[in-house]
């Protein structure tokens, strides 16, 4: 089983993908290249050295994937060998990962075989938010909120924050919703010693065509779902091709649940989104209770594209905490710490505050 | 006109700070010029109004008088409690009983939250009870009814603000367990799409747009009109001094 290494044109080390410059850089003679230049290096790398140019058919990977998890069941199933060439050592994954770091040398290492065939990305949004960024983002994530313990920021653990591009299904659908609704005018008006209201009721009728694109769902059965849809939006305007280069110096997982296993999740967005919008156009109303709702997929298409978010593992006290970041546009999920110390100071000093006012206005304070 | 704001402060204050020394001891609070009470009744009165204002934080005043100085009963009252310097806190709480000996006519001046405890409903009860013993010429006696009455107002009103005390409590902590919860919130990440986030551009096609009109429904509800209802209210006018007043009187 094989592996790839993207290596510096110049000096022969490796390659990573640098999200400030949007190119490849090598760490160790400083060169960075352009992905013209690095494809042209390595059409000509082709040429001298054919071993390069491996895919090596998906069927044949996964029958030789499959002996070997007969013979080491119990290991196999999780875990997968690869030889890093640059040192020979192994490189033990999961069965998910499809990009990652040899462990002795550090070489950044793709594994094409869980690239192709059917796990082939037809898109990749690079990462566009470095380390550093990312780092210093975090930081300002937690600086303003009063409720985050004071010790929590240290940066010894900012250190272990990981890039990794995380699988996802970006789907493209068109729809046509129908609702049906009950809807109330009410104006109010004096007259006298007399409060008149007057309701006027409607029956409303919506029917319309709509499409969506690139509804996102993440297909890594290790992301937690609800943090993964806090991550959107992602700009798709800098989506571009899958290429493998992009994954060098990042970690990367393949989908372990296919298009029709997300699909319910992206269904219930879907219709949520198509009722919504059906009703922005029932305007002017005071209220409106929605008595019936269908929306009819007519089209769907599911694209496999890898979207870059930066992973954090934040241990405080005993408990540990974590945090995504949207590797394109820096946004920040996760929950974060409470100082309850902080909390009952707050809202002790705010009640006392909020007392004190309404004491002095009211004038009770006088007695 | 900011300077011309400090100079009118600086003069007013002067003016207020020296009001006092241009009248009398205000701790004495009764001040029997028509000489009605004998000097064990007056001692008696003292001690009580004394008592009424150090407890209810709201002066008590008794005058008599047999010459108003050309002016009303009410003039003389409010300018006898305005110029000599009664009258609790920022806003002269306090409540003042003339008995005008010249017409023979009794009258009572409230001013501060004395407005708001005596209210009409409240002078009309105690001028009620004090009418007879007045025409009897038992002025010991109707001092004594006012004190009791205005004990027990005074009171009242305290009673009455005292009782907003756990409402402004639970207002604060409403308050603050809001601000709190919103900045526990911040410490959780929200969404950041909308609907129309994925909704491709011009895509949007209504093939059915109709608003039926049903029905309309009008209800009537009568409002009761909130003044001259209960003991609510309290009529007030302005003094010479330019404060506000409360009170009423009448002849006996």
């Amino acid at each position: 089983m094989s592996v790839v290494v993207y290596k510096c044109p110049h000096c022969g080390a490796s390659l990573t993908f640098d999200a400030d410059r949007q190119r490849w850089e090598c760490k160790f003679c400083l060169g960075t290249f352009d992905k013209q230049t690095l494809e042209a290096y390595l059409a000509s790398q082709k040429e001298t050295n054919p071993d390069l140019e491996k895919p090596e058919e998906p069927e044949q990977v996964s029958a030789e994937e499959h002996v070997h998890e007969q013979v080491d069941e119990e290991f196999n199933r999780n875990a997968r060998a690869y030889r890093c060439p640059d040192c020979g050592a192994e490189i033990v994954t999961d069965a998910t990962t499809a990009a990652t770091f040899c462990v002795f040398c550090h070489n950044p290492t793709i594994i094409p075989a869980r690239l192709s065939g059917e796990y082939r990305p037809s898109q990749v949004i690079p990462f566009k938010i470095s380390k550093e960024a990312a780092q210093k983002a975090f930081l300002n994530w937690c600086k303003r909120k009063p409720l985050v313990p004071p010790d929590f920021k240290s940066k010894p653990q900012l250190e272990k924050i990981t890039g990794m591009y995380v699988p996802f299904w970006l789907y493209d659908c068109s729809v046509s919703a129908t609702l049906r609704a009950n809807a109330q005018k009410i104006r109010r008006w004096r007259s006298g010693n007399y409060e008149h209201t007057e309701t006027k009721y409607y029956e409303l009728y919506r029917d319309g065509d709509m499409s969506f694109a690139g509804i996102p769902a993440d297909g890594s059965s290790k992301m937690e779902d609800k943090t993964m849809d806090l991550l959107e939006p992602y700009d798709y305007s800098q989506m571009v091709h899958f290429d493998m280069s992009y994954l060098s110096g990042y970690l990367a997982e393949k989908y372990d649940v296919d298009k029709e296993g997300v699909w319910p999740r992206v269904k219930e967005k879907v219709a949520n989104d198509a009722v919504a919008q059906l009703m922005t156009t029932a305007k002017g109303y005071d209220a409106v209770q929605v008595t019936h709702q269908e929306v009819r997929i007519k089209s769907r298409k599911a694209h496999y594209t890898l979207l870059p978010v930066w992973m954090l593992m934040y241990k405080h006290g005993d408990k540990k905490y974590l945090f995504a970041m949207n590797g394109q546009t820096g946004k920040v999920v996760g929950k974060l710490p409470i100082s309850i110390k902080r909390a009952i100071a707050w809202f002790c000093g705010i009640a006392a505050a909020v007392f004190t006012i309404l004491f002095i206005a009211s004038g009770v304070y006088y007695l | 006109m900011r300077k011309l704001f400090v100079v009118t402060l600086l003069v007013l204050s002067l003016l207020l700070g020296t009001l006092p020394a241009f009248g009398l001891d205000t701790e004495l609070k009764v001040y029997d010029y028509a000489d009605l009470f004998t000097e064990e009744e007056e001692r008696e009165l003292r001690k009580w109004a004394q008592k009424i204002a150090s407890e209810k934080k709201m002066d008590v005043v008794l005058v008599t008088t047999e010459d108003t100085l050309g002016k009303s009963s009410m003039a003389y009252a409010d300018d006898f409690f305005d110029y000599n310097g009664f009258g609790y806190g920022p806003d002269y709480d306090g409540v003042l009983l003339l008995i005008n000996m010249d017409i023979r006519e009794v009258w009572i001046s409230t001013t501060g939250r004395g407005i708001t405890a005596f209210t009409d409903a409240a002078i009309d009860d105690i001028l009620d009870e004090m009418e007879l013993p007045l025409s009897n010429d038992q002025f010991y006696t109707a001092a004594r009814i006012f004190l009791k009455k205005a004990e027990y107002y005074a009171s009242h009103g305290f009673q009455k603000a005292a009782y907003h005390i756990p409402g402004l409590l639970f207002i604060s902590f409403i308050v603050a367990g809001l601000a709190v919860l919103g900045m526990a919130a911040q410490n959780k990440t929200m969404k950041t799409t909308t609907p129309a986030t994925y909704l491709v551009g011009d895509s949007f096609r209504l093939r059915d747009n109709r608003d039926i009109y049903i029905r309309t429904a009008v209800t009537k509800r009568s409002i009761s009109s909130s003044s001259g209802s209960g003991s609510g209210g309290s009529s007030t006018h302005r003094s010479s001094s330019g404060r506000s007043h409360g009170g009423g009187g009448r002849k006996f």
